[in-house]
């Protein structure tokens, strides 16, 4: 139950500070539930982030993985429906307002001043995650492979339109390689 | 039927260039097709929901045109959360209520976490094989290249607007580079995305 209350709190609040979806929540979600709360180590941080990109849907799913790690199928029910209702009910809100006064001039204002701390925070994400990966792999890991794949991925996934699935299985089959 | 007074306001969506699907809209959706309308659109996203989201809800259901989707995306994506889940909501609570919300939302979360969970578990029987641990390390690489290129393909919007990528590189070194806390980032970073906007509309014909 204290598990429960305890996720509940965790993914309630962060909810509210989500700007740019939950992929750009990655590194404020590893310093509270691995470094702050020792809920899970960094390699199973790692591995939950790879099973959230990999599977069908949201990338919101990262959540309740947590969730189900810390305490089962409760657990990632609590904490998806905590993450997911405060800003729910936030943009219910907003839409219901703005279908009465539509206030383009203003939205797009908030608009230009999002975009680049969204980017911003993206990136800092994925450089997070091939931190963490990297920690995890023990403190003499060679970070030129890790650091290389992201680099790929990254310049090649923003010149092409392939289903981001193919980038993630070209990946697992480099790592392979490299490890024979 | 008086005009809308939606259609004499200037919308953003207006500078996409989509063809417009107006006239082809289907009936108002009840709470059944809600739910398997999500449903399905969660269960198509891989890497993430939203470039599917227009094909299911403009194209195949036919229940927005590309305006009214352009709208409901921009408000749901720079407000907190996940972006399509906004999107959900908002949708869900127009055509049906707030149950109409709680049930799109569900229905577009809950089938993938099935999947998930079961991968997840499956996945723990594998720890300490050495090629398991070699392939996932690749794997959770290149899932960090996918997210900085989201971040990257954000960038690209900039244009010649090059007073925007201030805020996003100190946004990005006081996180990854840093460690600060994000609502303290947040807060500081927007408060600057302002100012440098402003600024830079000023004498302008106002922000775009």
């Amino acid at each position: 139950m204290e598990a429960l209350i305890a996720l509940a709190l965790r993914f309630g609040l962060l909810s509210l500070v989500a700007i740019g979806g939950a992929n750009a929540l990655i590194p404020q979600i590893h310093a509270e539930t691995v470094t702050r709360l020792h809920w899970l180590d960094d390699r199973t941080f790692a591995e939950l982030v790879a099973v959230a990109q990999s599977a069908p849907g949201p990338n919101v799913l990262l959540i309740p993985l947590i969730g189900w790690h810390v305490a089962g199928w409760p657990g990632a029910l609590v904490a998806l429906s905590a993450f997911l209702m405060p800003s729910s009910t936030l943009a219910i809100v907003v839409a219901r307002v703005f279908a009465r006064h539509p206030d383009s001039a203003r939205l797009g204002a908030l608009r230009g001043a999002l975009r680049p701390v969204t980017a911003g925070l993206l990136i800092a994400s994925g450089i997070v995650l091939v931190r963490t990966v990297a920690a995890a792999s023990g403190p003499h890991a060679a970070l030129v492979p890790e650091i290389a794949i992201a680099a790929g991925v990254a310049i090649l996934s923003t010149r092409t339109t392939v289903n981001p699935l193919w980038w993630l299985l070209a990946a697992g089959a480099v790592g392979a390689l490299i490890a024979r | 039927m008086p005009p809308s007074p939606r259609d004499a306001l200037p919308r953003y969506s207006e500078t996409v260039e989509h063809v417009v699907t107006k006239g082809a809209k289907a009936r108002t959706p009840g709470l059944w097709e809600v739910a398997l309308g999500f449903g399905r659109l969660g269960l198509l996203g891989f890497g993430g929901v939203g470039p599917h989201a227009r094909h299911v809800l403009v194209e195949e259901r036919r229940w927005l045109d590309d305006m009214e989707y352009a709208d409901v995306l921009g408000l749901g994506q720079p407000l907190p959360g996940a972006n399509i889940g906004n999107v959900a909501a908002i949708l869900g609570d127009r055509w049906a209520g707030p149950l109409g919300a709680v049930v799109a939302v569900a229905a577009l979360n809950f089938p993938p976490l099935v999947i998930a969970v079961v991968l997840a578990a499956a996945l723990t029987r594998l720890h300490g094989a050495p090629l398991f641990v070699a392939v996932e390390t690749a794997v959770v690489a290149g899932a960090a290249g996918l997210v900085i290129g989201q971040g990257l393909r954000i960038a690209a919007t900039f244009g010649p607007h090059a007073y925007r990528f201030a805020p996003a590189a100190l946004t990005a070194a006081l996180i990854a580079v840093w460690g600060f806390p994000l609502p303290l980032v947040l807060l500081s970073m927007l408060g600057l995305g302002f100012v440098v906007e402003r600024r830079a509309h000023r004498g302008s014909d106002g922000p775009r």
